[in-house]
């Protein structure tokens, strides 16, 4: 079920919201775990038992770390690295048997194959939607437990509620258990919070349907023409598409996945901070899919030695960390290859590079790091690493010379014109000063005064406005007319 | 919690209730049009709980309350104003034009083969020829007369009116290719309406603007064709003349694009054509013709009834059943499709896909 569907918008929101706030405290919580559980089971069915498996191991290991913690001394401590290994083993098994499995078959298959063995087979396994960002919450789980940051859960309720809860488990954001321990009780909703909450979800469902959306069919059209006749032209204007596609679709979410949060009492964190004004690879990954980077540099870079070590081995372990990093994001190469780009330009950062990048002209410092950005969006999208490679060449003139128009003439229209200027400028750091304009503080409008009340009114009326403009574009989506009846 | 912050938080449960409400209550009259398809049955237990989900989440889609208003608000507003069709297999043209991208829901091929995407192989070429000379020589060996005809699409006559982006991408068509083929490589007479349309078109507009097909007056085009290839057979035979002036009249709903896009109250069709026609004094002078036609023969009958007694009509893409017509055989076999269907017409299944 997508936050940006019917049956989310107009069934399961407003019958979740009635019957929340309808009993006491005491039964929130049971009913946000039932309301998770039918979440998940509706586009993933019997594959929910994937996550009772993980609830469950990960409940187990944690009180197992929990018995044999720290405190109780050298031998306790062993014990606890042991359990906090054996969770560790158990929650990146699942991710890899589910997630991974064909990856290491075909490639298998591929050495077997030069070698004159026959090749394996495995079937095909599904992976269920969200097991990268519940394992990576798990994992957050047991580490902070281990840590002692945080207590473990005494009843499975609260770890179901931290793995599973609905507005984050299918895409984040990934919050780490230690900040999220306090809302997995009781939680007090204020009204600026709900209002606060409500505001990021419809301005969120707006970047996906409103912006994202169109810029999908330009960017779909460009990597769908064929190697060869692609010329760089609308090979530019399909991957710039494709760059603030995949920002408003992926910010989107997030501000969807938080607003929502915030409107049931859940603090998420924030996911993104206008990434593409960065002027760095270093400062992309501290504002692009924030809780990712975080989650990596707290549970893998650090305990590698983070910049602790020698120079050779910070590079290593940035490379290392980005790798992994790229093919958490998708099994295949491509993913791989997206994740080594960032690390190496991190590795070149810390190096002279990265001294006359820090003296370079402001303007250069921002066309560098959106030459990298987008390039790499290249390996992101890509079919495959040939695909790649292909588009690349032809961004930079060694694809066709002509004969790509057609795959665009139908796709481009004059919404682009009005949408592609509007996602420019929502790239850049205006929002909350527009918003401030309106309101005195969140949700602050009874402090005083009717030029006070009527911004906020006003505010308030063009969310309204793009609340309803965001159910257009949605019933639009829904519209399959045929020209003749279908039977 | 403040009172004041109750009234946002009230509306929001209020609207997104409402699709729920008028769902099960339907106090509000929606907007009614048709999609010209079967909206999603309400779901049914299947055994999966997934089956479930799925067939709800379809139901919903179709079904949820005010969704009509909402659709044709949307396409108000991105229609009227930002001049971008909602719908990929509508495309705006200039002015009121509106044209067909068939192939956006895989209904034959019409921009895609305008801009020269999926030009046909020689095989396929071959293999087309060889199916109208089968048919013709079937039909030929009981003394019946097979016609073939094409009707262009829109955008073929008209392209001048599609957006520039599409119009500078004009290149060689499948019916460019097959007509080329059939002329050097068979002697069989294919009817080509390219020619009488386009020349009809500097006077009198012959295809409708919110429509897919040719208007009364291009149908009347295109018969005076038909008719000339069934007077060479039948030499005694007349044509229906215009008697007087042809009228192009501003009608108030629109056709059947305007439709797709739950605006044919909002634009109105330009190029509604009326004329009256003289001819056969003594009423039909043939008993039967056999007509396989698609949409685009719907504007021949009333030529077409004033010639022949009884007219059969054949699935425009099911093969002829030659036994069945040869039991009670027609004075002529009409075969008429549209450029868009090239393929599937002459191989007679929807599906057909090996030339696509």
């Amino acid at each position: 079920m997508l936050f940006s569907s019917v049956v989310f918008l107009f069934f399961f929101l407003p019958v979740l919201l009635t019957v929340y706030y309808l009993p006491s405290n005491r039964w929130r919580n049971c009913l946000f775990l039932l309301a998770s559980f039918v979440f998940y089971a509706w586009s993933e069915g019997g594959y929910i038992l994937v996550l009772f498996v993980s609830i469950a191991c990960n409940y187990l290991f944690g009180l197992w770390i929990k018995r044999h913690g720290r405190a109780g001394g050298r031998e306790s401590s062993r014990s606890a690295g042991a359990a906090l290994t054996c969770g560790l083993v158990f929650n990146l098994g699942l991710l890899a048997v589910f997630k991974y499995t064909g990856f290491f078959t075909a490639n298998l298959n591929a050495l077997f194959s030069l070698s004159g063995l026959p090749p394996v087979s495995t079937g095909s396994l599904y992976a269920p939607l969200g097991i990268s960002f519940f394992t990576f919450h798990a994992i957050s789980y047991l580490v902070d437990i281990y840590r002692g940051d945080a207590p473990a859960q005494g009843s499975p309720m609260g770890v179901a509620l931290y793995l599973s809860a609905w507005p984050k488990i299918l895409a984040g954001p990934i919050t780490q258990y230690r900040s999220a321990v306090g809302d997995l009780g009781s939680r007090n909703i204020s009204g600026e919070d709900f209002l606060y909450g409500l505001e990021r979800f419809i301005a969120g469902l707006a970047k996906k349907v409103l912006i994202a959306n169109p810029l999908s069919s330009v960017a779909d059209a460009a990597f769908a023409v064929p190697p060869g006749s692609l010329d760089a032209p609308n090979a530019w204007t399909g991957i710039v598409c494709y760059t603030l596609q995949i920002y408003f679709d992926f910010s989107g979410y997030s501000d969807m996945a938080v607003g929502l949060g915030r409107m049931f009492g859940f603090t998420f964190p924030e996911n993104f901070n206008y990434p593409y004004i960065s002027q760095s690879v270093k400062e992309f990954w501290r504002r692009w899919h924030i809780s990712l980077s975080t989650w990596f540099r707290d549970y893998l870079y650090i305990p590698l030695g983070g910049n602790r070590v020698s120079h050779g081995r910070q590079y290593f372990n940035l490379v290392f960390v980005f790798l992994l990093c790229g093919f958490w994001h998708g099994a295949s190469w491509n993913f791989i290859v997206w994740g080594a780009w960032y690390g190496l330009f991190l590795v070149l950062e810390r190096t002279r590079l990265g001294d006359w990048l820090g003296r370079a002209w402001r303007p250069v410092r921002h066309l560098y790091l959106l030459f990298v950005v987008v390039a790499g969006w290249v390996f992101f999208r890509a079919e495959n690493l040939e695909h790649a490679a292909a588009y690349l060449g032809a961004m930079f003139g060694f694809g066709g010379s002509s004969g790509s128009e057609p795959y665009f003439a139908t796709v481009v229209n004059n919404e682009l014109l009005l949408v592609v200027p509007v996602a420019l400028a929502l790239c850049l750091p205006i929002s909350a000063p527009l918003r401030s304009l309106f309101l005195a503080g969140p949700g602050r409008i009874e402090s005083a005064g009717y030029r006070t009340f009527a911004l906020a009114a006003g505010y308030a009326t063009a969310l309204g406005l793009m609340f309803v403009l965001s159910c257009m574009s949605l019933a639009g989506g829904t519209h399959k007319a045929f020209i003749y009846f279908k039977f | 919690m403040k009172k004041l912050h109750l009234i946002p938080i009230v509306l929001l449960l209020l609207v997104i209730w409402l699709p729920f409400v008028q769902m099960s209550t339907g106090f509000y009259k929606e907007f009614d049009d048709t999609e010209n398809r079967e909206l999603a049955p309400a779901p049914q237990w299947s055994g999966s709980p997934a089956g479930l989900a799925a067939q709800i989440e379809s139901y919903v889609g179709d079904h949820f309350g005010f969704r009509p208003d909402l659709i044709r608000w949307n396409s108000f507003l991105r229609v009227m104003l930002l001049k971008a069709s909602p719908v990929r297999s509508v495309i705006l043209g200039e002015g009121s034009w509106l044209f067909y991208c068939s192939e956006a829901l895989d209904d034959g091929n019409s921009l895609n083969d305008y801009m020269g995407m999926i030009p046909l192989p020689e095989s396929e070429l071959e293999k087309l020829k060889a199916r109208l000379e089968d048919n013709r020589r079937r039909f030929a060996e009981k003394g019946i007369p097979y016609i073939v005809a094409i009707a262009p699409n829109k955008n073929t006559i008209y392209g001048e009116h599609l957006p520039v982006r599409i119009r500078s991408c004009r290149s060689q068509t499948r019916l460019d290719q097959f007509v080329e083929y059939m002329s050097k490589n068979s002697d069989m007479y294919i009817i080509d309406h390219r020619n009488a349309l386009n020349r009809a078109k500097s006077s009198i507009p012959v295809f409708w603007e919110t429509d897919s097909h040719w208007n009364t007056y291009g149908a009347y085009v295109a018969y005076r064709e038909i008719f000339r290839e069934i007077s060479r057979y039948y030499p005694d035979a007349a044509p229906l003349e215009i008697s007087g002036k042809v009228e192009v009249r501003q009608g108030e709903r629109g056709g059947d694009l305007a439709q797709m896009l739950f605006l044919t109250d909002v634009l109105g069709e330009g190029n509604n054509t009326a004329f009256e026609c003289v001819g056969c004094p003594d009423g039909p002078k043939f008993q039967k013709l056999v007509f396989r036609h698609d949409s685009f023969g719907d504007n021949l009958y009333p030529f077409l009834n004033r010639h022949f007694r009884k007219i059969q009509n054949i699935a425009p893409f099911a093969p002829f059943s030659f036994e069945e017509i040869f039991r009670d055989p027609p004075e002529a076999v009409l075969h008429l499709f549209t450029e868009r269907y090239l393929t599937q017409a002459i191989h007679g299944d929807f599906f057909y896909r090996d030339g696509k």
